[in-house]
C-alpha cells in the first residue's frame, strides 16, 4: 500500500498551506482590542477576513500547517472544502460567523516543483449588527520547490514564494484590499513507524497599494498518525503575529491548534478538523472540512519516468576505445540504454576487478555495460587506462545529458553492481522481505562489498491504497527492511541511507493490480562516497 | 377431433423456455476453477543510477558522478481464476507474484454480477484480514465479446488461433480455450500481457483458505 504523495513532495502543500497562514487578514479578528482597531480599516469590518482557509489541498501535510513534501510530478489535485468559523466578541457586534467555500487546485510541475491556486467564495454575519457580506474573496497564487529529501536524520526541506491578489471586492466587505508576497521554509520528516512530523515559518509583506502596510511572521508544528491504511489523526499548533508599520509597530499574536482525522475513501481524501484559537485574535473555533481528488494529467517538464517507452537503445555504445586488452568493450549502453545486459555479453572490463569477476570500477572498468559482462579476474584494478571503453555514442537515443559531466563519455555502472540495481517488490500492506526479494538484496551486498566507493539510497515506496501517512510509514519500514538484510550480510551500515517516499512516487501510472504491485518497491539510488 | 401437433399455449410454453434458456445462456459466467496466469510488463520506466567516471585531470585523481537511465521494470505475473460462481455471480481473483510461482503479493477478489457485468464486491487482504479494495483490471472475455478477426498468436503458454480485436487502450487476442480472463495476450499503452499457462480446474480461493 503504498501512495505516498506525501513525503518529499510536499512543495505544493507548502504554498496551499502557507498562503492562508499569511494571508494577513488572520491576523484580523472582530473581537479584541487591537484586532477591532485594526479592523477599523477595513471596510466593511469584516470581521474573520481570511480569505484562503489554511489547508494544504493535497494532504502533504496537516490541515493548516505545510511539509515539505508536494504533488507528483505531473499529477493535478483538486480540492473542493468548507471552512466555518466563529468568534464571539465582547463588543457591539455580538458573534461573527464567518464561512467559506473555496476551490483548491494543485499541480505537479516536476517532482519538486508545484504550483497551487486557490479560489475562495465567502460569506459572513453578526447577529447583533446589520453587518452581513457574501462574494468570491481574494486569490492566491503559490509556488513551492522542495530542494533536500529526508534521509537518515535529515528532514525534507521545501522552500515556497506565494502572493495573494486583493481581488475580492472590498466594498462587500471581503479580502483585505492589501497585496501579500511571502517565502516560507517548510519540513517533514519521519519521526518513527507511522508517527511523522511537518513545521512551517515564513515571512509575509503584506501592502496596500505602493505603501507596505505590515511584516507577518508565521510558523506551525504538527503531527501526524497513521492508525489503519486509510485513516490518519493530525493535530497542529499555529502561531502567527503581525508587526505592524502603523501604531509604532504593534504586533498581534494569533496563536491556535487544529485537530482532525483524514480518510482515504476510493480514489478521495477527505479531511475533517476543529479548530480552536488561544489568543485574541483567533477565531474562538471553527471546522473544516475537505475534499480532494488526484489525478495523472502529465507533465513536459520531465517529471518521472519522462524517458518514456524507446529510450535508449540496447547496447547502442560504440565499440570502446580501450588502450588495455581487451578494454573496448562494447557499448556501455549507458544513459539510455534499455534494459541492465543491453550491452553485449562479454564487454569484459578489464583490470576492473576489486572483484574477480566484477568487472569493478578501476580504471577502465567503465565501457563494462553488461550485467555479468565483467571479466574474471581481469587485469588488475587501475590497469585500464582512463577512458578506456568510454564508448563514444554511448549515450543512445532518448539518453539523459549528464549533468554536471556533460560531454564527457559516460561509463556503466561496474557490472556487479548494475546487475544488482534493481527494484525489489512487496506484498501488499507487507514489508516483510520475500524470497525474490532476498535474493537481489543478495546480489546487492555483494556487489557493494567488491565496489567499496560506493554508497546507497533505499528508496521506500507504496502503493496508492492507504493514506498518506499510513503509506510514508509503511514505505519507510519497507526501506528498513531492505537495509537491516544488507547490513546483516556485511554492508557497512554508514553506506547505506533510506528514505521513504510513500505513495507519492510510483513507477506505473495505473490504478489496478498490476501497476500497483509494481509500485510497492524498495528502489536502490548508488552515490559516490 | 382430436387436435394434434403443439398449440398455441404450448408453443408460447416452448417460446419462453427457450428465452429462459437463452437469458440463462447469455447470463452464463466463466467456468468456476479456470485459472491462466499471465505475464505483464508495464512499458512504465523505473531511473536507475548509472556510474560516470570522469578522467582524471592533470596530475589529479579521477572523479565518479552518478547519472541515471530509464529501464523497464521487472515484469509481474498475474493468475486470474474464478474461485467461486452462481446463477447471479462469480468471484474472479487475481493474484500477483514476482515470478510464476512464486509467493502472491497481492490477492483480490472482484465478485461480478452476471446480469449487469459490473463488480459489486471488491476485497483484498491485507495484514489484519479481508477488507475492500478499489477495483481496477481486466474482466473475462470471450470469443463473442470481442468482434475479431481469427489470427495465430504464439504465447509462452503455446500457440492460439484467436480472435484479435481492439480492446480498451490497445489490442487483445482471444480464445475460448483460455480459462477465465479468456485473453491469450494484449498489447496495451501501459503493458503487454501474455499468457503463461492456464487450467481448466484447481484454481484455490486463496482468501477463504
Amino acid at each position: 500500500m503504498t501512495t505516498h504523495r506525501r513525503r518529499a513532495t510536499l512543495i505544493g502543500a507548502v504554498a496551499l498551506t502557507l498562503i492562508p497562514l499569511a494571508t494577513p487578514a488572520l491576523a484580523l479578528s472582530p473581537c479584541g482590542g487591537s484586532g477591532a482597531s485594526r479592523l477599523a480599516q477595513l471596510p466593511g469590518n469584516r470581521p474573520l477576513a481570511d480569505p484562503i482557509p489554511h489547508i494544504p489541498i493535497n494532504g502533504t501535510a496537516g490541515f493548516v500547517v505545510p511539509g515539505a513534501n508536494s504533488l507528483p510530478g505531473g499529477d493535478l489535485s483538486i480540492g473542493l472544502g468548507y471552512l466555518g468559523q466563529e468568534a464571539v466578541c465582547q463588543q457591539e457586534d455580538g458573534v461573527f460567523d464567518q464561512n467559506t467555500l473555496f476551490l483548491a487546485l494543485g499541480y505537479g510541475i516536476t517532482e519538486r516543483l508545484q504550483l497551487s491556486f486557490q479560489a475562495p467564495y465567502t460569506w459572513y454575519e453578526a447577529d447583533k449588527s446589520d453587518f452581513s457580506g457574501s462574494g468570491p474573496d481574494d486569490l492566491s497564487l503559490g509556488l513551492g520547490y522542495r530542494f533536500l529529501d529526508e534521509a537518515g536524520w535529515r528532514p525534507a526541506l521545501s522552500v515556497v514564494g506565494y502572493a495573494v491578489a486583493p481581488t475580492a471586492e472590498r466594498k462587500e466587505g471581503l479580502g483585505t484590499n492589501e497585496w501579500s508576497a511571502g517565502t516560507a521554509l517548510a519540513a517533514s520528516k519521519t519521526i518513527v513507524g507511522p508517527l511523522s512530523a511537518f513545521a512551517s515559518a515564513g515571512y509575509q509583506y503584506n501592502g496596500r497599494g505602493g505603501a507596505q502596510v505590515d511584516d507577518q511572521f508565521v510558523s506551525g508544528l504538527g503531527v501526524a498518525y497513521a492508525i489503519t491504511p486509510n485513516i490518519s489523526l493530525l493535530a497542529e499548533g499555529t502561531a502567527n503575529t503581525n508587526w505592524r508599520r502603523e501604531d509604532d509597530r504593534h504586533s498581534d499574536w494569533i496563536a491556535g491548534m487544529n485537530a482532525g482525522v483524514r480518510l482515504k475513501l476510493g480514489g478521495f481524501l477527505v479531511s475533517l478538523a476543529g479548530r480552536k484559537g488561544f489568543t485574541n485574535d483567533a477565531p474562538d473555533w471553527g471546522v473544516f472540512a475537505l475534499v480532494t481528488y488526484e489525478m495523472k494529467v502529465g507533465t513536459p517538464f520531465g517529471a518521472k519516468g519522462a524517458a518514456g517507452p524507446g529510450a535508449g537503445t540496447p547496447g547502442a555504445g560504440a565499440p570502446g576505445a580501450g588502450a588495455a586488452p581487451g578494454a573496448g568493450a562494447p557499448g556501455a549502453g549507458a544513459p539510455g540504454a534499455g534494459a541492465p545486459g543491453a550491452g553485449a555479453p562479454g564487454a569484459g572490463a578489464p583490470g576492473a576487478g576489486a572483484a574477480p569477476g566484477a568487472g569493478a570500477p578501476g580504471p577502465g572498468a567503465p565501457g563494462a555495460a553488461a550485467p555479468g559482462a565483467g571479466a574474471p579476474g581481469a587485469g588488475t584494478p587501475g590497469a585500464g587506462a582512463p577512458g578506456a571503453g568510454a564508448a563514444p555514442g554511448a549515450g543512445a537515443p532518448g539518453a539523459r545529458a549528464p549533468g554536471p559531466v556533460a560531454g564527457l563519455p559516460p561509463a556503466a555502472l561496474p557490472p556487479s553492481l548494475r546487475s544488482a540495481v534493481r527494484d525489489v517488490n512487496f506484498e501488499f500492506d507487507q514489508y516483510t522481505l520475500t524470497d525474490e526479494a532476498k535474493a537481489t538484496l543478495d546480489e546487492l551486498a555483494q556487489a557493494l562489498k567488491a565496489n567499496s566507493q560506493f554508497a546507497i539510497t533505499i528508496e521506500g515506496h507504496a502503493d496508492e491504497r492507504g493514506t498518506v501517512e499510513y503509506n510514508l510509514a509503511l514505505a519507510e519500514q519497507r526501506a528498513q527492511a531492505a537495509k537491516a538484510y544488507l547490513i546483516a550480510l556485511g554492508v557497512d551500515a554508514s553506506r547505506v541511507d533510506t528514505i521513504s517516499y510513500g505513495e507519492q512516487r510510483p513507477v506505473d501510472a495505473g490504478h489496478d493490480e498490476l501497476a500497483w504491485a509494481i509500485n510497492r518497491r524498495a528502489h536502490f539510488l548508488v552515490r559516490v562516497r | 377431433m382430436r387436435r394434434t401437433g403443439v398449440g398455441p399455449s404450448s408453443m408460447a410454453f416452448l417460446v419462453l423456455l427457450a428465452l429462459g434458456v437463452a437469458v440463462e445462456a447469455a447470463v452464463q459466467g466463466p467456468a468456476v476453477g479456470g485459472w491462466a496466469t499471465y505475464e505483464w510488463r508495464s512499458t512504465a520506466k523505473i531511473d536507475v543510477p548509472v556510474v560516470v567516471r570522469q578522467p582524471a585531470a592533470s596530475g589529479g585523481a579521477e572523479s565518479w558522478s552518478i547519472d541515471r537511465e530509464a529501464i523497464a521494470p521487472r515484469p509481474i505475473f498475474v493468475t486470474y481464476s474464478v474461485v467461486r460462481g452462481d446463477a447471479k455471480s462469480y468471484v474472479l481473483q487475481i493474484v500477483t507474484r514476482a515470478t510464476a510461482d512464486g509467493k502472491p503479493l497481492s490477492v483480490t477478489q472482484y465478485t461480478v454480477d452476471l446480469a449487469s457485468g459490473k463488480v459489486v464486491k471488491s476485497v483484498t487482504r491485507d495484514k489484519k484480514g479481508v477488507i475492500s479494495t478499489p477495483e481496477g483490471g481486466y474482466r473475462p472475455l470471450r470469443q463473442s465479446d470481442v468482434k475479431g478477426t481469427p489470427e495465430e498468436v504464439t504465447v509462452p503458454a503455446g500457440r492460439f488461433t484467436a480472435a484479435k480485436a481492439p480492446y480498451r487502450t490497445g489490442t487483445v487476442w482471444v480464445s475460448d480455450l483460455v480459462p477465465a480472463l479468456g485473453i491469450v495476450k494484449g498489447t496495451f499503452s501501459d503493458g503487454q500481457l501474455e499468457l503463461v499457462k492456464s487450467g481448466t480446474s484447481g484454481a484455490q480461493d486463496l482468501l477463504r483458505s
